[in-house]
């Protein structure tokens, strides 16, 4: 029957259950950003190392007679990879999920979604998979498509007895990493109603932490100071999941702890921050 | 996590009708601040008017029907299940109409609405469908492939009805319906809420400051002042109960004519532009006792009308009082 000829019908469909709701928020989420060209062309063009890495990889493999300076094939060859890659992370982290939150209380979207049977929890798990979907999807594919790479390149996998928890820190750095930047944009989005703020606060809060640690060790001339800096930790906590020597003296169990402080204290700042009484004012 | 399965329905009252709202001595306090005090009232459907001044609990009401408020004491039930202890159920089976302009920025209406549905648990495929349907149905034909930034008030409106509307509630609750629209607006709003209650069986809960909103469309009304219910019950019955109203035209000393006639008992209110009293008193009183207190007064009766009691003089009334 066309449209128009239709007047307003009981549904007769089934409800899905309660589950998985919170995957509807990330699935619409993903393909209206997919449907950004700007955000297509971010994504594209955080690829670019990865395929740079990909032809070092095919030269290393094919061609062991050409030097490639101090790039050798082992696991900080990868955690390099992810740890360059936070600077996409930092820009697609912004593009993302700066407005997620600010925006739905600018426009008063909390008020749409909480009075539907999800609960305040779902949102945000929504929301929070939006923006890890994405630094997944520049982390941890093309992270795990090095390794794979490598074995199809090589001759002889004997490589594999030296490497074999590659792929597994490759996951647990890109989850690391997915975990800390969604919480903390997330965290800042929920702050107010602009995306602009969350994003400046973002952006501050990575760096400033930084600059703090480089003018304390300046100061003092210790690298313990590492521990105020996320980037610091970020790599710090790299080095222990690639077994790889950290770049700073403070342990690096001891910068694992602070990025998982951290998210949790993000999560609890984001999680006061959604409540269900304010969608009726 | 999975909220426990409420019972299906529960038989309140004479054991024969379902209510649709049953509110039990409710107490909600923010602190020490109660918002509302030992609230009961019962609806046994159709369209349902909530009236009150600002702060006196209309909002708090409806955030414990939405199950976002935890009672003090007291209970509150919206279609037979507790709304605190299932909430998800409740808000499966209710849609809301917020008072203020929420959109979600990005969506054309089809996809804003059946996102909605979507976030109330139907299928992609389903909710996209219904979306469509819903969206011709409150009368945005054509632009419900615009993006919704782009609306206009009256479209926002509509729209929001839409996303209240598409998972088929058994109960809706309108928040100031027709805020923001232009008379013929309201008019079509308003008959749609209309339509939507009598014929197709949805009920609706109308929160609305415009008294003659809740007057064309509700048969029951509840009316809150500070934290409690000051009446409730049938529109008609309420209306029709007690007093009849005149509107008087008099020449002469005004002051004594009023004075006089509330010494009497009456309720007496003179509107200025109209230049005209209304003049609330007993039914068995009739109009010659306002004949009696204009002579008594020494004043002449110029124009004598009996008028009907409106929603607007029961509003006033149980506030003031």
């Amino acid at each position: 029957m066309p449209i128009y000829e239709l007047g307003y019908r009981h549904f007769k469909g089934e409800f899905k259950g309660h589950t998985h709701r919170f995957l509807t928020i990330t699935k619409r989420g993903v393909a209206l950003l997919f449907k950004k060209r700007r955000f297509l062309y971010l994504i594209i063009l955080s690829f670019i190392p990865f395929v740079v890495r990909g032809v070092v990889i095919y030269i290393a493999t094919h061609y062991p007679q050409v030097r490639l300076g101090a790039l050798t094939l082992d696991p900080k060859f990868y955690r390099d990879f992810l740890f360059q890659q936070i600077f996409f992370v930092l820009i697609i982290s912004l593009y993302a999920g700066s407005g997620l939150i600010a925006n739905d209380i600018r426009y008063n979207a909390l008020q749409i979604y909480l009075s539907k049977p999800i609960t305040r929890f779902d949102y945000i798990a929504g929301k929070f998979g939006i923006v890890s979907f994405f630094i997944l999807l520049v982390t941890l594919i093309p992270g795990l498509l090095l390794f794979l790479l490598r074995i199809l390149f090589s001759d002889d996998l004997s490589f594999l007895s030296d490497i074999y928890f590659v792929p597994f820190s490759i996951i647990g750095y890109s989850f690391i990493i997915a975990v800390f930047f969604s919480v903390l944009i997330l965290a800042l989005s929920a702050l107010g109603r602009s995306a602009r703020f969350a994003g400046i606060g973002f952006l501050a809060i990575y760096f400033l932490s930084d600059v703090l640690f480089q003018i304390l060790r300046g100061m003092f001339r210790d690298s313990n100071f590492a521990l105020l800096s996320f980037r610091a930790n970020m790599s710090q906590v790299g080095a222990m999941l690639f077994g790889t020597s950290p770049r700073f003296s403070p342990p690096p169990l001891a910068s694992l702890a602070i990025v998982i402080l951290s998210i949790l204290l993000f999560f609890i700042l984001l999680h006061r921050r959604i409540r269900g009484v304010e969608v009726v004012k | 996590m999975e909220e426990p399965k409420p019972p299906l329905f529960r038989i309140m009252g004479d054991g024969s009708k379902k209510m649709i709202i049953e509110v039990e001595n409710l107490t909600i306090k923010y602190g020490e601040l109660a918002a509302l005090k030992g609230v009961s009232f019962a609806t046994k459907g159709g369209a349902v008017g909530l009236l009150g001044p600002n702060g006196a609990g209309k909002s708090t009401l409806i955030k414990t029907l939405l199950g976002f408020l935890t009672p003090v004491s007291g209970s509150a039930a919206v279609l037979g299940i507790d709304s605190s202890r299932f909430p998800l159920e409740v808000r499966r089976r209710i849609g809301y109409l917020p008072e203020e302009d929420a959109l979600i920025p990005g969506f054309t209406g089809v996809g804003f609405v059946a996102y909605a549905g979507e976030l109330a648990g139907m299928d992609y495929r389903d909710a996209i469908e219904r979306a469509h349907e819903i969206l011709y149905f409150v009368g945005l034909k054509e632009a419900r492939y615009r993006r919704v930034e782009t609306y206009s008030s009256g479209m926002r409106q509509r729209v929001k009805l839409a996303q209240a509307l598409v998972h088929d509630p058994e109960l809706l609750l309108l928040d100031e319906p027709t805020i923001g629209m232009d008379p013929k607006g309201r008019k079509e709003m308003l008959d749609l809420i209309k339509d939507i209650v009598e014929k197709k069986g949805i009920n609706v809960l109308l929160s609305s400051h415009i008294l003659h909103d809740v007057e064309y469309v509700c048969s029951e009304v509840v009316v809150l002042n500070r934290g409690e219910v000051v009446v409730s019950g049938d529109l008609k019955e309420l209306l029709g109960r007690e007093e009849e109203v005149y509107e008087v035209r008099i020449r002469g000393e005004r002051d004594g004519f009023t004075s006089l006639l509330k010494k009497r008992g009456a309720r007496v209110y003179f509107d200025d532009e109209e230049g005209l009293f209304r003049i609330f008193m007993k039914k068995e009183w009739g109009s010659a006792s306002i004949f009696e207190a204009a002579r008594d007064s020494g004043v002449e009766v110029r124009h004598l009308l009996a008028s009907k009691r409106t929603l607007e003089d029961l509003f006033v009334k149980v506030v003031e009082e």
